[in-house]
């Protein structure tokens, strides 16, 4: 369960995340060239962090521009993995983040968020 | 006897003038990887950020755009490079560290894919590709279940077909014509031409923003 902190490229987005605060962060744009190969293994960590029985409490934020489909999954698969953890007693909460006239991108992440329900969902413009 | 070749001016300019009797603004033809993707993508969000595109159409045009291109780079069956790449697998043992995915960057994909404007100022988003006729049924089928849907249609399904997890035989998260479709709200369309060859046939899919 590392701390990474990754750069953004001009098609991955800045990743970080701390295990201590319990903070994740994917922000920007990702369109990755492999998108297995940019994911799987920073995630790993977070996954291994969802995976903790304790009761911990967690902040995941998505500021994202824009994504592909290959992305989505990915998205997807961290939002159901994120309330499968909750529903264990983890204190969860996902910021979603996007433009205020980004209907696009809000309705992407309201659809994500019909995966949650012991987790927390807020809707921030910026 | 080989015959002497010119270079014809005229003609190549006769090939410019079609693509822009159509609308053409970008075209590419031939084989594609992820870094003509990386590099037609810049050119294409400086042309529409000079030309102030509207930020929804010129994010739709964008995506599509990548999933297009990312879906003949993944599926065109016309493609050079597999069949040695797997002869180079299989012959040399794996140096340590050397992940299979590494020789896959040689693999090319033929294609075309072009990008424009109509007279009536609907913009598109063309791509094309052979595809094996085994598949045309797959594939129409999968277009026809979704023609009709609107955006918040479309955005649901993505959800459940994320949820299930990729088809056999996915390389991506198999929800690409999907993603396009919802993107173009719906406005799109698709042709296919079988060639004469009997074993493959032309898909287009065209999606207006």
């Amino acid at each position: 369960m590392e701390k990474f902190d990754i750069a953004a490229t001009a098609r991955t987005p800045h990743m970080s995340f701390d295990p201590d605060t319990g903070s994740f962060l994917l922000e920007g744009e990702s369109y990755p060239e492999d998108t297995k190969k940019f994911y799987d293994a920073p995630l790993s960590s977070v996954y291994e962090f969802l995976d903790t029985e304790l009761t911990l409490s967690a902040v995941f934020s998505f500021k994202l521009k824009y994504f592909n489909s290959s992305s989505a999954k990915v998205l997807m698969d961290l939002f159901v993995a994120v309330e499968e953890s909750a529903q264990r007693g983890n204190l969860f909460k996902i910021e979603w983040h996007c433009a205020a006239d980004d209907d696009n991108m809000q309705e992407l992440g309201e659809e994500f968020a019909e995966e949650l329900d012991k987790t927390e969902f807020a809707m921030v413009a910026f | 006897m080989q015959t002497e070749y010119k270079l014809s001016g005229a003609a190549f300019l006769e090939l410019r003038r079609q693509l822009e009797s159509r609308g053409i603004v970008f075209s590419y033809c031939g084989y594609l990887n992820e870094n003509i993707l990386t590099g037609i993508g810049n050119a294409l969000q400086s042309k529409m950020a000079i030309d102030h595109t509207d930020q929804k159409i010129s994010r739709g045009i964008f995506s599509t755009f990548v999933e297009q291109v990312q879906n003949v780079i993944r599926y065109s069956a016309e493609t050079i490079g597999p069949e040695e790449l797997e002869k180079l697998e299989q012959e040399t043992p794996l140096v340590e560290g050397r992940e299979i995915n590494d020789l896959d960057d040689g693999e090319l994909r033929y294609g075309l894919i072009t990008i424009g404007e109509l007279p009536d100022g609907k913009r598109f988003v063309t791509c094309a590709n052979l595809i094996k006729n085994e598949n045309v049924k797959r594939i129409s089928e999968s277009l026809e279940s979704i023609r009709g849907l609107n955006r918040k249609e479309l955005t649901a399904l993505m959800r459940e077909h994320l949820k299930a997890g990729p088809p056999e035989g996915s390389k991506g998260a198999g929800v690409g014509f999907i993603s396009i479709a919802r993107e173009a709200n719906g406005n799109w369309e698709y042709d296919m031409v079988p060639m004469d060859d009997g074993e493959f046939t032309f898909f287009c899919l065209e999606a207006y923003f």
